[in-house]
């Protein structure tokens, strides 16, 4: 079975169906690519199996021509949306990094660069981001954790 | 309107609170602490606190709260408490040791940032006994300032007391002592054999041994007009004094931790746990959210009174 077939089209309704293996994208990148036909289409997904459904109907009377080329574009898409799907999710750390960076200037007067920073490459949190001695005046020491006073690096 | 599975129940994001645990790194070591060596070295990254916190605050959340471990060892707490009130958080709460708040300074920044929900943990009424849970000698001292300095900035700190073998028979005191320092609301919770603690087995006794202690905490209180609440016992071991004791699910608790997430009442160390005994009594999975796991493991069911279900008939026979 092809990648992506049209299951049925009708020229008079302005009707097309295609479907699609539901292992080859994600399913983020299903939405998003159906996303692009809002203006032109009234779309709906579905399943059937282990295949996506994309119906579309066009808004306006189309010729059969047109409603198979809206396959290309479908699948041109779904590659696009794809792509940055992966792109996104192999920068998250970076993302969120330079989100919190840049939330830093945001936090109010009282902030200072690196207050909010920090080892954002995993959700465990680096040392750093314990550590006190930096941040107040702390003449007791109680920010320091215990284990730190303990056995001192 | 966004809704957020708690357990097997849902629940509108704006009534959960949102309770992080950014780190269980800590500046004191109290003798009947659960978290182990390698937990400590688990700590939340910065920005997954605020992931974590801005997907909430996406679907509805207003009520973020901050543990540990010692939240305010941490550096970014009050950048994040600052960021989670400038992004519409309106219930910000931290539980705290309170040593930190002993600086004024930092008491004024943590009220000024958007805290407005201190919770301390108070350990007992006498430095001594202070200092020998805590393992810190001065702590009795730097707490009690810490409490002030809040008080003295206008805040209504919550008192957490731990129930263990040296503290039932203060409890009482312990309440009054520190009512007489402004505080009006005591959360009892009794210490939990997990982890590190496992094997401390004294620190455990049974409730009924030392529920005179925990009884007298309550009339302490109703005499001085302070609310006392236990949160971890169920409620045959505390017959009469029902109104005394809080219901877990109630506070809608969200736990986020380093590793997972889960509702406070699912927890290992919360209630969640009905022995064979509490088979037939009518407030299983009713009012009673059950007993804790380790006390079970401990001591069994044997101090279990189960109120039984009364059968409608058999009700309607006796009102005749």
């Amino acid at each position: 079975m092809d990648q992506l077939q049209i299951e049925s089209i009708d020229p008079v309704a302005s009707t097309v169906t295609f479907s699609l293996d539901h292992e080859l994208y994600p399913r983020d990148a299903l939405y998003a690519a159906a996303y692009v036909f809002l203006d032109r289409a009234y779309v709906l997904l579905d399943r059937a199996g282990d295949r996506y459904l994309v119906h579309l109907r066009a808004k306006q009377a189309l010729p059969e021509a047109e409603l198979r080329a809206f396959g290309g574009e479908l699948a041109n898409e779904l590659l696009a949306q794809t792509l940055r799907h992966r792109v996104v999710k192999a920068n998250q750390s970076l993302i969120e990094q330079i989100t919190a960076l840049a939330i830093t200037g945001a936090v109010g007067a009282r902030s200072r660069a690196g207050e909010i920073a920090g080892d954002t490459s995993s959700d465990v949190g680096s040392s750093e981001e314990t550590a006190a001695a930096e941040f107040l005046d702390d003449p007791l020491g109680l920010g320091t954790p215990w284990q730190d006073k303990k056995d001192p690096v | 309107m966004s809704l957020v599975q708690l357990r097997d129940q849902w629940f509108d994001y704006a009534d959960v609170l949102v309770d992080v645990m950014i780190g269980y790194a800590c500046n004191v070591q109290c003798d009947y602490c659960s978290i182990t060596g390698e937990m400590r070295q688990q700590n939340m990254s910065t920005a997954a606190v605020m992931a974590r916190l801005a997907d909430a605050r996406a679907q509805g959340a207003t009520k973020a709260s901050f543990g540990g471990g010692e939240p305010t060892i941490r550096r970014d707490l009050l950048p994040l408490i600052r960021w989670c009130r400038d992004r519409g958080y309106t219930t910000i709460k931290v539980a705290s040791n309170g040593m930190m708040y002993s600086y004024r300074s930092y008491a004024e920044e943590a009220v000024d940032a958007g805290i407005n929900s201190f919770h301390v943990s108070l350990m007992a009424h006498r430095p001594e006994l202070y200092a020998q849970i805590m393992g810190k000698p001065e702590a009795f001292e730097l707490v009690t300032q810490g409490i002030n300095n809040l008080i003295a900035l206008g805040q209504k700190p919550v008192a957490d007391l731990i129930i263990k073998n040296d503290t039932w028979m203060h409890l009482a005191d312990i309440v009054e002592h520190w009512a007489a320092r402004g505080i009006a609301t005591f959360n009892l919770w009794l210490v939990s054999l997990s982890d590190r603690n496992r094997e401390n087995f004294a620190s455990l006794l049974p409730v009924s041994e030392m529920r005179a202690g925990i009884v007298a905490a309550f009339e302490r209180g109703k005499q001085l007009g302070v609310t006392v609440l236990s949160r971890h016992i169920p409620r045959c071991l505390l017959a009469g004094y029902e109104e005394h004791i809080a219901d877990l699910r109630q506070d809608k608790v969200l736990v986020i931790t380093p590793r997972s997430t889960f509702a406070l009442w699912e927890s290992k160390i919360s209630p969640n746990v009905y022995p064979a005994k509490c088979s037939a009594c009518r407030h299983r999975e009713g009012i009673c959210l059950g007993v804790r796991s380790d006390y079970v493991e401990r001591y069994g069911d044997y101090e279990l009174q189960p109120e039984l279900a009364v059968n409608p008939g058999e009700q309607a026979f006796n009102a005749a």
